[in-house]
Parts: C-alpha cells; sequence; structure tokens
C-alpha cells in the first residue's frame, strides 16, 4: 500500500501520508480503491506547484517515447503507397519530423540556458540531492548502450527488447533527473516560453502524424498494427494532455 | 464547493472525525462511499482554504473539524441547494 501512496508527491504524502494509508490499511485493498488512490494522486501531481516548463518536459518524454514509436511503425511507408498518391502522407510526415526537429531544438535550448545555473547549484551543495538520481540515469544509459552494442554485433532479440526498455528508461530516468535540478533552479521567463513552443510543436506532429496515419492506412489498413497504434496514441495522448496542463498553469501568469 | 466538500463540512457539522469515520458517516447520511483519494483529496484542499483544521493525530488518525469560516461556507452552499431544491420542486410540480 505504501507504494500506492507513491503517486502522491512527496509534499503531500509529508503531510497526508500516514493518515491516507491508516484509512487503506482499515478495508479491503480492491482494484475501484486502488484506481481511486491512483487517479486521486495524479490530480495532486497535476495540482501541485510544478511550473510549466517541468510539466512539458515531462511531457515531452512521454511524447518522444510515442514519436519512437511512431518512427519505427512508420518505416518503408512508401513500399504500401502507390507513387501517384504519396504528396500527402509525405507532406504529413515530412511536417511531423520538422515539428519534431523544433521540439527538440527547444528541449535542448532550455537545458543550455539552464545549465550554467545547474554547474552553480551543484557547486553550492545541490550535488548531494541530485547524486542519486543522476547515478541512476547513468546506469540506465550505461544498459541501453550495451544492450545497443549487443544487437549490433549479433542482432539478438532479446538484446533488442533490453535496449528499447532501457532506453525509454534511459530517457524517463534522466527526465526525472532534469527536472528535480529544475526545481532547485530560479525561474527563467524565456523557459516558459520554450515550453509553450514545445507544446506548440507537439499539437504539430500529432495532428501531421494523425493525417500521415489516414492516408496510409487508406491505402494499406492494416499497415500500423492495432498494438503499435495503441502504443503510439497512448504515449502521444499523456504527452498532450501533460503539456495541456502545463499551458494552462503557463495561461494563469508565472507560476515560477 | 464540490460534492465531497460539501459532504465533509456537512458530516463535521455534527463534531470532528478522522477519515475512517467521516467515510462512514457520509455513507450513513448520503449513501455515496467516497474513495479514500478523493476524501482525502477533498479534506487536503478544505485545510488548504482553512474551512477545516486539523486536531492532535490519534496514532495515525488525525480527527478533523470544521472552522468558522466552513461552518459560513457550509451555510452559504446549504442555502444555495436548498433554492435550487424549491425551484425544482416548484417547476416539477407545476408542469405535472
Amino acid at each position: 500500500m505504501k507504494l500506492l501512496l507513491r503517486v502522491y508527491p512527496r509534499r503531500w504524502r509529508t503531510r497526508y501520508g500516514d493518515e491516507l494509508l491508516s484509512l487503506l490499511e482499515a478495508e479491503p485493498l480492491t482494484w475501484r480503491v486502488a484506481a481511486n488512490v491512483l487517479r486521486c494522486g495524479l490530480g495532486e501531481r497535476l495540482r501541485g506547484s510544478d511550473s510549466a516548463p517541468v510539466r512539458v518536459l515531462w511531457a515531452w518524454s512521454l511524447f518522444v517515447t510515442g514519436g519512437m514509436a511512431f518512427q519505427k511503425a512508420s518505416e518503408h511507408w512508401q513500399v504500401v503507397v502507390p507513387g501517384a498518391d504519396r504528396a500527402l502522407p509525405t507532406a504529413a510526415f515530412d511536417t511531423a519530423q520538422v515539428a519534431a526537429a523544433i521540439g527538440s531544438v527547444a528541449v535542448l535550448a532550455a537545458v543550455a540556458l539552464a545549465f550554467p545555473a545547474f554547474v552553480r547549484d551543484l557547486r553550492s551543495g545541490g550535488w548531494t540531492a541530485l547524486r542519486r538520481p543522476i547515478v541512476i540515469a547513468s546506469a540506465v544509459t550505461a544498459v541501453a548502450a550495451g544492450a545497443l552494442v549487443a544487437v549490433a554485433l549479433d542482432h539478438d532479440v532479446a538484446a533488442a527488447w533490453i535496449f528499447v526498455t532501457s532506453a525509454v528508461g534511459s530517457l524517463f530516468a534522466w527526465t526525472r533527473a532534469a527536472t528535480l535540478a529544475a526545481r532547485r533552479l530560479p525561474p527563467v521567463r524565456v523557459h516558459r516560453q520554450l515550453a509553450l513552443t514545445v507544446t506548440a510543436t507537439m499539437v504539430v506532429v500529432t495532428l501531421a502524424a494523425t493525417a500521415w496515419f489516414a492516408s496510409v492506412t487508406a491505402h494499406a489498413p492494416s499497415f500500423v498494427g492495432a498494438e503499435q497504434l495503441a502504443v503510439i496514441a497512448m504515449f502521444m495522448a499523456a504527452g498532450l494532455a501533460l503539456a495541456a496542463t502545463g499551458a494552462r498553469v503557463e495561461g494563469r501568469g508565472p507560476a515560477a | 464547493m464540490t460534492n465531497p466538500s460539501l459532504l465533509i463540512l456537512t458530516s463535521l457539522s455534527s463534531g470532528p472525525k478522522h477519515g475512517h469515520a467521516l467515510l462512514l458517516d457520509i455513507e450513513s447520511f448520503a449513501g455515496v462511499r467516497l474513495g479514500p483519494g478523493t476524501l482525502y483529496g477533498a479534506i487536503s484542499r478544505l485545510d488548504e482554504q482553512g474551512l477545516i483544521e486539523p486536531l492532535d493525530a490519534d496514532a495515525r488518525r488525525r480527527p478533523y473539524r470544521i472552522t468558522a469560516a466552513g461552518a459560513t461556507t457550509l451555510a452559504e452552499s446549504l442555502e444555495d441547494l436548498r433554492r435550487i431544491v424549491l425551484t425544482g420542486t416548484t417547476r416539477l410540480a407545476a408542469a405535472t
């Protein structure tokens, strides 16, 4: 049950965690109760004090996961679409790629702008707080790199799965480290503007990917498998939803 | 005010209660079983707004009581509801 409470923000858990745990222990833990706690815990996180840039960074990571699945699912799509009908899917695909590139540049620019303050924070004692998440992220990245080498050497299926899992894990581990670091830094106005830019590129990528999907499946309905589509849609939708809450925070004014 | 908040204030208007007692009381007078997450989400917001306040914890169970501001808010919400109920009842009676 304590694990279930981890979904709540730390500050909320410190204040109400013991009481909620006591309440949960008073009665059988059904799936309905678990779902209620999970939903409300996520709600508390969204309601929390995270600034728009921090939310959008998490949203971007979710979206990139969906984007990687989209990239994989869309390989060799030209084979199933006749040459005369490729104009729309080509335009949609190129638009998605350009928007994704702009979003990536905006994220990297935000990281670069925060870097001097990050280094100052590390030198003034921040390393103690950030050491663990950075070590974890480095370890997961090392696993991903090792798996990639194994895949390159003998195309092993198990290594490929380890690579995919650890690559996604690495992305989220670094995102966690970055957001923990960002919470310690003074707010910068340009970060909020970059967050809005990233959100806008996510919307464009989603629209372009949808147009590409519709135009390609018109010729080959089963080109993108149901499981692939579910993964793409789930991560992209989750990323967009989280980014929208960041934009809403931004719309209410400078929260950070 | 959201329904869980109204139910909690209504329950606390008869005296301080901890989380489990609130759940049971609300179920008894409203026929609604709030989820634990829903209950504590509403408690935390009411606490932040100063409409309820925590008392000393009994082990891990902390009772809450309604504040003066909470009582005023509850009275206003109940008055709003009373007007809606009255209007609805009157219009329904006229229509049938």
